[in-house]
């Protein structure tokens, strides 16, 4: 990219580099992430799309600041997030510096709403909590935000709420409850880790619906992880798929449907079921395992499931590589290259 | 209101059978308690089964239960044959010696223990953590009578900073109530400390590891405030349960220690007794305990309310 176009592009409001994240597991080390690069734009949602054990979480904790310290091998690459015109590099804010980002800046919603709320504590006090320590309430004016954040999120008779427990709401119910919490401070980027997997299906799309009117009402940045494409179909505006700790297919959403080029992508896309195909058709599911990320074998990851799969991927990494305006794909043998089936 | 009705009839229930088998224990102890009175050798058959018929041992176990327990429930539980003293008065008297002891000792091992094991938990793993741990059990393998024995040389013979035995009562002067109960409490909470140490530092690491800690994290709560707000309570189930075990149970731990430091409370009361065999006496004291430590399960059963607001709502 020359320097003029450099100048043209506005500045990301979150751009991570070289992600690279090694956990210290019973088994051995993780390579949970490996270097992983994206921007995000403000008002823009990034779909990061993976099956479980490819990263996803892990890297959404890596963003917030919140990988376990003692278990962290390694923690390398650049998260520069800007801020009121200046540039914050976050992995190199120290854990005090860090947490006055975390609420005001960035937020995160959780999985699983029956486990992220406090059991003991009232959803005024979680929900206040944060508008106390970053934006210097007092009880009463938390409390009454409180009350404004419930009504947003779409949470009947929100007064009666706030002096109730968790346990005495439903899934839906506490995960706008966890949505409330993430925008108190209104932050600038949302990671939202799978916000609807522990759903019921009838409330999905609902929350779903939810967090994009937020972000877009809000012109907050936001990465919504999932194992499904089709969360992100319609909601996302770029899509990044994840495979064994690396992105290996990114394009805006329109260009990666339309022509995704990773033997991964077209799998996942595969084996999303959908309600135009006749009763009875077989789901397709992709062969093999998901990837030992523990001392990973040189090659391809996705190698021993791959059906382009040719001697080269089993020796060397494919790097991620530009296939088009905004379109990379790391694999050596993409769908619709001529080598493929050679 | 609703727990404590519905939690009631399980409390009387168990009342009647500890009473019970109290009564048990002492009447199938072997050896006539009219011959211990009136001592072994040479007393005469007829001294003896007048005596029997003065306590009323004469009559069937049942009869004698129902009129024992029928005085007891009116706070009477007899007369020591040995020394004549009511055994409700004398325990009566002894009891705010044995109550302060026990709070006390409840007191310093939960000050102590609470910090010391959100410090552990926190650091999990680390050499801080190994050497709380450690420190915890070695004082939970020194019995309480050697740990009083060290303290007393320690800090009454040495520092001179406590009396080594002796009460001074309340009413007499407050600071040296404070100070002639130190040591022995201090003896009792060493032990406590240790492990109720180890049972909160067990269920601190396992709430930290929940999703609503790692959610107060990204809320930007600082840790100490995440240690005290979001993980203690949650946390604290089994100390509660234990601390309100060990609160019914000060009087018989307290024993040895109120032996060791001469101090007049139901424990030692209960030593000598069994001594001078007083089974009237003894009778009446483990009736007692046993009640005490029913009675205060039942008051830390209704606190768990308190802690969860799932267990108020389960009605």
């Amino acid at each position: 990219m020359t320097d003029s176009q450099h100048q043209t592009q506005k500045l990301p409001l979150l751009r991570v580099e070289d992600l690279t994240v090694r956990l210290r597991g019973e088994a051995g080390i993780v390579h949970a992430v490996s270097d992983v690069s994206f921007q995000l734009q403000r008002g823009q949602t990034l779909g990061i799309v993976g099956e479980s054990g490819s990263g996803k979480s892990v890297m959404a904790r890596a963003l917030m600041g919140l990988l376990p310290r003692r278990a962290t091998q390694q923690l390398d690459g650049r998260v520069s997030l800007a801020v009121d015109g200046r540039v914050l590099e976050l992995l190199k804010l120290s854990e005090r510096e860090f947490r006055t980002l975390r609420g005001p800046r960035l937020a995160m919603v959780f999985q699983d709403p029956m486990t992220a709320l406090n059991p003991v504590l009232t959803l005024g006090v979680q929900i206040a909590e944060p508008l106390q320590l970053h934006l210097g309430l007092n009880k009463a004016q938390a409390m009454a935000r409180a009350l404004e954040l419930l009504a947003q999120v779409g949470i009947p008779d929100p007064e009666g709420r706030l002096r109730q427990y968790p346990h005495q709401l439903s899934g839906g119910m506490r995960q706008r409850v966890v949505i409330a919490i993430a925008l108190a401070c209104d932050p600038r980027v949302l990671l939202a880790d799978e916000p609807t997997t522990a759903l019921d299906v009838t409330v999905q799309r609902q929350v779903l619906d939810l967090l994009l009117a937020l972000q877009r009402e809000r012109q907050m940045g936001m990465v919504l992880i999932t194992h499904d494409l089709g969360v992100v179909a319609n909601r996302a505006d770029h899509i990044a798929v994840m495979y064994a700790g690396r992105i290996v297919e990114y394009a805006p959403t329109s260009r990666l449907f339309s022509a995704m080029r990773h033997p991964y992508t077209e799998a996942l896309f595969k084996s999303v079921p959908r309600l135009s195909d006749p009763s009875h058709t077989r789901l397709h599911a992709i062969p093999g395992r998901p990837p030992q990320l523990i001392d990973p074998a040189p090659g391809c990851a996705f190698a021993p499931r791959c059906p382009n799969v040719q001697q080269r991927c089993r020796r060397e990494t494919p790097a991620l590589t530009q296939a088009g305006d905004e379109h990379l794909h790391a694999c050596f043998y993409p769908i619709g290259s001529r080598e493929v089936g050679a | 209101m609703h727990l404590v009705l519905r939690k009631l009839p399980w409390l009387i229930g168990t009342l009647l059978a500890v009473s019970f088998f109290t009564f048990l224990l002492v009447s199938l102890l072997p050896g006539d308690p009219a011959v211990m009175i009136l001592g072994a050798g040479g007393v005469s058959p007829e001294a003896v089964a007048a005596l029997r018929a003065e306590l009323g041992l004469d009559r069937p176990l049942l009869v004698r239960y129902f009129d024992w327990l029928g005085s007891a429930l009116t706070g009477d539980f007899g007369r020591s044959p040995m020394t004549g003293q009511s055994v409700m008065d004398a325990i009566l008297s002894r009891l705010p010696v044995t109550i302060q002891l026990g709070v006390m000792a409840i007191i310093i091992a939960l000050l102590l223990a609470v910090p010391l094991a959100m410090l552990s938990a926190y650091h999990a793993g680390s050499r801080l953590d190994r050497a709380i741990s450690g420190l915890g059990f070695a004082l939970m393998s020194i019995p309480s009578f050697m740990m009083a024995i060290f303290l007393i040389l320690i800090l009454a013979v040495s520092m001179n900073l406590f009396p080594a035995t002796g009460w001074v009562p309340f009413s007499v002067s407050p600071a040296a109530n404070l100070r002639s109960a130190a040591l022995p409490a201090l003896s009792l909470a060493m032990i406590e400390l240790a492990l109720y140490m180890r049972l909160l530092r067990t269920d601190l690491i396992s709430t930290l590891q929940q999703d609503y800690i790692t959610l107060a994290r990204a809320k930007g709560v600082p840790n100490w405030q995440i240690m005290l707000r979001h993980a203690l309570r949650p946390s604290s189930f089994s100390l509660m349960t234990v601390v309100g075990l060990q609160l019914g149970g000060v009087i018989s731990g307290a024993i040895i220690i109120e032996e060791i430091f001469a101090l007049p409370g139901v424990g030692r009361l209960l030593y000598q007794s069994i001594l001078q065999r007083d089974l009237l006496m003894v009778q009446g004291i483990v009736l007692f305990i046993a009640t005490a430590y029913v009675v205060v399960n039942f008051l830390v059963d209704l606190s768990y309310s308190l802690l969860d607001p799932r267990v108020r709502h389960a009605d």
